[in-house]
């Protein structure tokens, strides 16, 4: 079971975005993986989920993007506790509220880049065609533009983890999750995710990173420690 | 999502499992293929049954007075044929025996005096003419044969001396057909019996009634009727057996496709489960997620459907110039779109009940 440490690094003011209150999980039956977690992120924190392997900083972020349901405890996102939520307005405020970048990035192999990345503009209700100048966006700025009418298989792992960020970020979401968003990426790769990430972060979005990356660490400012 | 998004992407996810869709699709209207040939052949079969049971000898009907009181009234052959029923009518004697006279002795064949309009017997003449008085006749062929008159006519008479020329002979057109030795009515004996040959086989008991009406009955058993129920009744059990063998296939067909489509969707959900996590991660809700494998079924399912019932009926008139009514091709194609959206409900439902969470951590 995994103790929680938060280390906050730079000050933020405001009302918390995201409020987590003695969260309680674990895939296995009277095994919990996380007990009794609290939470306060407020807008423009970049937040390190960091701690040794298994010690559930996956779990973590599943169950503040909603996607898993505590045993116990709650999340706030925007002051809706998402515990009392049906599954489609669960769904319908991740779509509109989270961003989600994957470790391993789950494109669609059988869809152009341009189309994945407009994905999220499909699940929160909005014509995809309205959010294609920001989806081109996103990609120069990423520097991936070039591959907006390629498939995922004719990009490398580090374009395609950029594509993903732009997928992410897409909807301009309040809260941006990401597992692990530079596990597999070179330097220059790494410090083109990490970037992006950081200037949703000055547009006022929570970031919040698992990561076993010091680099990534390093440019938090928090961090919770899962040991 | 919204139920235009969802369609959308359906299309889009169906042109992309490009192998799916051919598979649910072809499948889809093989079944449909399968099902419209089936009911063009059945279509086939019954329209031949029913011309088969349409001939004229099963639209006969003779009316037998069989007690000989005379209950049959001379005019009632052209009676009966003014019946708007009715195709043709005519009325015979008490079969009586004759002989070739040109010979000494001879075979003795029997004869019938008929009262009718000659010429709409179901008889075709296979030399000579038809009798043009009352003391000239007609032999059929086997007749002919068993009395020894030749193609170049003769004569025939009776034990009463009464003597007919024979100008011509015939073959029956069927076996309800007037046959023997023929000879024009004379003299005032009702006749033994008239026989009828309805419009239709549907006509045939409308003809027996009014047939029957015209006749001076007075009890239940003075007049017989004999026509081809027995006929008609296997022409009936014909049609409902092959009906009902369609139906068995068709029901046949029809589950195996669907239980085949069921687990071919099963199948296609497995192999996009990292896809259903991925779309609920980012904000699918399960629904969205039934209406994405629900709806990428139908719309597959409803072209190869369509294409099914199309083919079936181009190949369908090719075969047996069979058309099928354009209502049951579109009932058809709705009802296997329904069970087949039936059959996918199930796999639907495991894509949107899928953990995404379990699916992201292993995939």
């Amino acid at each position: 079971m995994a103790e929680t440490v938060v280390v906050p690094v730079a000050e933020h003011t405001g009302a918390p975005r995201v409020v987590a209150r003695d969260l309680t999980y674990g895939y296995r039956r009277d095994v919990p993986v996380l007990d009794g977690v609290d939470l306060d992120l407020r807008p423009g924190e970049v937040v390190a989920l960091t701690g040794p392997s298994g010690r559930g900083k996956s779990t973590l972020l599943y169950l503040l993007a909603g996607l898993l349901r505590p045993w116990s405890g709650t999340v706030r996102l925007d002051g809706v506790d998402l515990g009392e939520l049906a599954d489609a307005e669960r769904s319908l405020l991740r779509a509109r509220t989270c961003g989600f970048v994957f470790q391993d990035v789950v494109l669609d192999p059988r869809r152009r880049i341009l189309d994945s990345v407009l994905e999220p503009a499909r699940y929160a209700g909005h014509p995809p065609k309205r959010w294609v100048p920001r989806a081109l966006g996103l990609l120069e700025s990423m520097g991936v533009a070039l591959q907006a009418d390629a498939r995922p298989g004719e990009v490398s792992g580090g374009q395609a983890q950029r594509i993903g960020v732009c997928r992410a970020l897409l909807m301009e979401p309040g809260v941006v999750f990401a597992d692990e968003p530079t596990g597999n990426l070179d330097h220059a790769s790494a410090e083109a995710v990490l970037d992006a990430l950081d200037g949703a972060a000055r547009r006022g979005a929570v970031v919040v990173i698992a990561t076993h990356d010091d680099r990534v660490v390093d440019r938090c400012t928090s961090r919770v420690v899962l040991s | 999502m919204r139920p235009a998004a969802i369609l959308g992407e359906a299309w889009s996810s169906a042109l992309a499992s490009r192998a799916f869709s051919i598979l649910f699709g072809g499948l889809a209207g093989a079944v449909v293929l399968a099902v419209v040939l089936l009911t063009a052949q059945v279509q086939a079969q019954r329209e031949s049954v029913r011309v088969a049971f349409e001939r004229e000898q099963f639209r006969t009907v003779v009316l037998v007075d069989n007690q000989d009181k005379g209950v049959l009234p001379p005019e009632m052959p052209s009676r009966v044929s003014s019946l708007s029923t009715v195709t043709r009518a005519w009325s015979s004697s008490e079969a009586f025996e004759v002989s070739n006279g040109s010979l000494a002795e001879g075979a003795r064949a029997s004869a019938h005096m008929l009262e009718a309009d000659w010429s709409r017997l179901p008889i075709t003449l296979t030399s000579g003419r038809l009798p043009n008085g009352p003391d000239e006749a007609v032999v059929d062929d086997g007749s002919a044969a068993a009395l020894g008159i030749d193609s170049t006519g003769g004569w025939v008479h009776d034990d009463l001396g009464r003597a007919w020329s024979v100008v011509g002979s015939f073959v029956p057109d069927h076996e309800r057909a007037p046959r023997s030795v023929l000879v024009p009515w004379s003299g005032t004996t009702p006749p033994r019996s008239v026989t009828v040959v309805a419009g239709s086989a549907a006509d045939v008991d409308a003809t027996v009634s009014s047939a029957a009406g015209l006749a001076d009955v007075t009890g239940p058993t003075d007049l017989t009727v004999e026509r081809s129920t027995d006929a008609a009744a296997i022409g009936g059990d014909v049609r409902s057996t092959v009906e009902a063998w369609a139906v068995v296939i068709v029901a046949t067909v029809m589950g195996a496709g669907v239980l085949v489509l069921g687990l071919l969707s099963l199948l296609m959900v497995h192999s996009r489960r990292q896809e259903f996590g991925r779309r609920r991660a980012l904000g699918a809700g399960r629904g969205a997620i039934v209406g994405l494998v629900v709806a990428q079924g139908v719309l597959v399912i409803a072209l190869g459907a369509v294409a099914g019932a199309a083919a079936g009926s181009a190949v369908g008139w090719a075969l047996w110039a069979q058309l099928v009514d354009p209502s049951l091709l579109a009932a058809l194609v709705v009802a296997t779109v329904a069970l087949a959206v039936s059959a996918q409900v199930p796999s639907a439902v495991l894509a949107g009940l899928r953990d995404p969470v379990r699916v992201l951590r292993t995939a």
